[in-house]
């Protein structure tokens, strides 16, 4: 088996294995140990994490681009596969993200109820989000993204009491409006020149650009891809989905949305507006929307009584750092602005994903994440109260911990294009810590209120299954923060292949000669 | 990979240096618990029931009651940016139509944009 043979099973394993869960469960029921299920969703995510590892060997490690062409048709005629570093780094993250909430799920779902459905509808997202990430197809783009974007509104739903039903359903409408919007510009695109291949797609588009300028229809469908897509990273205005969505769904899965779906959102609109309409015309939109998003989400996070909302509304405002580290490489800053965005990208998938699992043990714990409620959880949940701690930190950008590098990029390229969009960088995150010292001082600081005191004594101990990837996403925090070149390793080649729109064509066009 | 590149005590050309920064910090930490640890020799900590439980003017407070609310815990910052709250809280009501509002307006709102930059 070659390399670039890994690339479709990435897919094709987790989208099997999806479906063959309920399976499992079944056959488990029957011979007594229901566990069967759960620890085969563990080993589908453990394969495609170790696809991801030599599927990286091959682009990262020895600077490959792995394309795929599926039942040999070669593009940009047949359906197709492009992976390069950008691909990669999406794609590693929503198959980690996926192991560390399977891994997490074990303890943390343990007595719930319908999890064959549940294992099923992770395993999916999960190929879904490996899908967006390494096809080369913009319609096959649009067929992964809706098939994250259907299981995540399962997911949202799955307590299916009311506050989940209605999360999923403003969710699902959203969502469709988003999605709606992104086939609506893939048509578009597809009247204008007559094709699907993204290589293809950024040639021809290129040439009607060069000849005729940046005509209307493709004004309009830039417009739908950035609306479409904003959608599903929470960019404001487009957020209003995500704090009752995060609010509703169980942790594990919040985790998977605010470390994957989101990153590999990001990826979708890098992705399609980069390749398709060019980088530098696209910096202004970026920075004026990332701003917005930075500004309103910190201001938001900072009036919340929801540890779950609050964490949903720093997420909105840690996407304007991407957002804005993104648009300054394209206004003057170049590779260190976007290796900043994405590097915070990176970075935010694992301090977010941990912030949302603390969150998830108090629910375990306290059955609330109501801060008015909490209070004092620090002696009785030492781990929690430290690995959130880290968590805090590093979403806050504070030296040791990986939030702190990232910023800094973003700091410094802000710098080179307007000292006022560093300033405000900045405040937001002196911001984005009075909140987070809010959160820690209404949670785990203090006296336990009695009901606290009562909920603990009533609850099970915390499993390890769900301490250990907690533990691992805050050790990630100081790896990163301590040694950033480490993360830079991956994000560097990871802004080299977004900004080579020329390579990219060159290499998934040149199979076809 | 290359271990040297990952483990070189330079990042952003030289304007920070994690690993000497973060080897900075710990000894700044070591030397502050240091002074700690000696200040506690000197006068050692002797708590009294008075002083482990938590007091407001002299009367004892429930620990229910010494918890911040949430909703005022920075109340000041509430009323600085009054305006903005005012302009975006309204439009976080939950409900799906005033959602959807804002959805059609970021649509608006983008395309807008796109224009004047691009058109």
């Amino acid at each position: 088996m070659i390399v670039d043979d890994l690339t479709i099973l990435a897919i094709v394993v987790p989208l099997i294995g999806g479906f063959l869960t309920p399976l499992m469960g079944m056959l488990g029921r029957k011979v007594g140990s229901p566990k069967v299920r759960d620890y085969f969703a563990l080993l589908v995510s453990i394969v495609t994490v170790v696809f991801m590892f030599y599927i990286g060997k091959a682009v990262i490690g020895q600077g490959q681009m792995l394309t795929y062409s599926l039942a040999g048709r070669l593009a940009p005629w047949g359906i197709n596969l492009a992976v390069d570093g950008f691909a990669f780094l999406a794609g590693l993250v929503g198959s980690s993200v996926t192991l560390v909430a399977v891994v997490y799920s074990l303890g943390f779902m343990e007595q719930g109820h319908g999890l064959d459905k549940y294992y099923l509808l992770l395993l999916i997202l999960s190929a879904g989000m490996i899908g967006v990430s390494f096809t080369g197809d913009i319609f096959n783009l649009y067929v992964f993204f809706e098939i994250m974007s259907l299981t995540s509104y399962g997911l949202v739903a799955y307590y299916r009491d009311g506050k989940a039903l209605e999360g999923a359903f403003k969710y699902l409408v959203i969502g469709a409006l988003g999605t709606v919007a992104i086939l609506l510009g893939i048509g578009v695109l597809y009247g204008m020149v007559g094709t699907l291949n993204i290589a293809d797609l950024s040639v021809r588009l290129g040439a009607i650009q060069a000849a005729s300028g940046f005509t209307s229809p493709m004004m309009f469908a830039l417009g739908l891809f950035i609306a479409g897509f904003g959608i599903k990273i929470g960019m404001i205005p487009l957020h209003v989905w995500l704090p009752d969505a995060y609010q509703a769904a169980p942790s594990s899965i919040t985790a998977a949305f605010a470390g994957g779906t989101a990153v590999v959102g990001v990826y979708a609109l890098l992705r399609s507006t980069f390749m398709l309409f060019g980088a530098v015309d696209m910096s202004t939109i970026f920075v004026f929307l990332g701003f917005v998003s930075m500004i309103v989400g910190a201001f938001m996070a900072l009036v919340q009584t929801d540890l779950k909302r609050l964490l949903a509304y720093s997420g909105v405002s840690q996407m304007g750092y991407i957002l804005v580290g993104v648009g300054v490489g394209g206004l003057g800053a170049g590779l260190i602005g976007v290796e900043g965005g994405l590097f915070h990208m990176l970075n935010n998938a694992i301090y977010k994903s941990l912030l949302f699992l603390c969150a998830g043990v108090i629910v375990y714990k306290v059955g609330t994440t109501d801060m008015d409620k909490l209070g004092g959880l620090s002696s009785e949940m030492p781990v929690t109260t430290l690995t959130f701690l880290i968590g805090a930190l590093a979403i806050a950008g504070i030296p040791f911990f990986n939030g702190f590098a990232s910023k800094l990029q973003i700091y410094f390229a802000t710098l080179q294009v307007n000292p006022l969009f560093t300033i405000i960088s900045v405040v937001i995150s002196a911001l984005t810590l009075a909140y987070f010292l809010k959160a820690l001082g209404e949670v785990f600081l203090g006296q336990p209120t009695e009901e606290v005191k009562e909920s603990i004594a009533e609850s099970k101990s915390i499993p390890k299954k769900m301490l250990i990837p907690m533990v691992f996403l805050a050790f990630l925090c100081v790896l990163l923060g301590v040694l950033p070149q480490l993360g830079l390793e991956i994000v560097e080649p990871a802004s080299e292949a977004l900004l080579s729109r020329v390579e990219y064509v060159e290499e998934v066009l040149h199979a076809a000669i | 990979m290359d271990l040297s590149a990952v483990l070189q005590f330079q990042f952003l050309d030289a304007y920070w240096g994690p690993v000497v920064a973060t080897f900075a910090m710990l000894f700044g930490a070591f030397i502050a618990w240091l002074f700690l640890k000696g200040s506690r020799r000197m006068a050692p900590s002797s708590p009294s029931m008075e002083k482990e439980r938590t007091y407001g003017c002299g009367e004892i407070v429930k620990s229910s009651e010494t918890q911040a609310d949430a909703e005022k815990f920075y109340s000041p910052i509430k009323e600085v940016f009054g305006g903005l709250y005012d302009y975006i809280r309204p439009g976080h009501s939950g409900r799906l139509n005033t959602y959807l509002l804002w959805v059609i307006s970021g649509f608006v709102v983008i395309m807008l944009w796109i224009i004047v930059q691009l058109g």
